[in-house]
């Protein structure tokens, strides 16, 4: 079942992943980021609000796509386990948490007042919006159809990573939303581009 | 002086790295596009 027509997709998602993997690594290097302090502040709350959002999420891809073929055997499995939970993952990373780190970078890592807490927030918002915008706009479907369904999914993927400065709700959902798209509407046009259909040969 | 000479030099620490910090979000940004943009229709079948 790893048809040429279903594997193109795959490599591109492989070039995306080492594309991700150097430019985090090679900015966590240069400004030094502690990645420990990230990951392990309020991680109680931004895994629960995790979870909560990827209930959401769960319901979100459930009601707003129908059921569509997907591949079977082995091939299914590693479809949910490299476009599902490692694209989601990925995805996570760059389009939350990265610029959640800039953010918090911008005011000192220092969240001691109300004005700091809004400001952080608002900065979080604003940089998670242009790097979702743009990081879709990439592919020809937004192009032609707009960004308001992603702006809006990872909006409430971020929620949680915003309110507990922590990413690793927002990277669990986003993880989350992507293997319920790749079970539930494998031919998706919103969730997991770029969209791919099912040989069905 | 000495004291307006040291605020000076922290202002411009601080605004040096709110300028680093924002460049590498423009970095983050652009490979964010490009990838997508150049590798998506590349690969397509």
């Amino acid at each position: 079942m790893f048809s040429a027509a279903c594997s193109t997709h795959d490599l591109y998602y492989a070039v995306y992943f080492a594309a991700v993997a150097i430019f985090l690594t090679t900015y966590v290097q240069a400004t030094r980021l502690d990645v420990r302090a990230l990951l392990t502040r309020n991680w109680r709350w931004s895994l629960g609000l995790g979870l909560i959002a990827s209930a959401v999420l769960v319901v979100a891809v459930l009601n707003r796509e129908d059921a569509t073929p997907h591949p079977e055997g082995l091939y299914f499995v590693f479809e949910i386990a490299w476009r599902g939970a490692l694209y989601g993952a990925v995805d996570g990373l760059l389009l939350t948490a990265f610029p959640l780190a800039v953010a918090l970078s911008l005011f000192g890592g220092r969240l001691d007042t109300l004005i700091r807490k809004v400001g952080y927030a608002a900065v979080t918002l604003g940089l998670v919006w242009i790097i979702t915008a743009t990081y879709h706009l990439g592919y020809e479907q937004f192009r032609d159809d707009g960004v308001g369904g992603p702006e809006t999914g990872n909006t409430i993927i971020s929620v949680p990573a915003i309110v507990s400065a922590n990413p690793i709700g927002a990277v669990l959902a986003h993880t989350v939303m992507h293997v319920a798209a790749v079970t539930h509407a494998y031919v998706t046009d919103l969730y997991l581009p770029p969209q791919t259909f099912v040989d069905d040969e | 002086m000495s004291s307006t000479t040291t605020l000076h030099v922290s202002d411009y620490a601080i605004h040096g790295a709110a300028a680093k910090h924002l460049a590498w979000f423009s970095v983050g940004a652009a490979i964010a596009f490009l990838t997508p943009f150049v590798f998506s229709s590349l690969l397509d079948p």
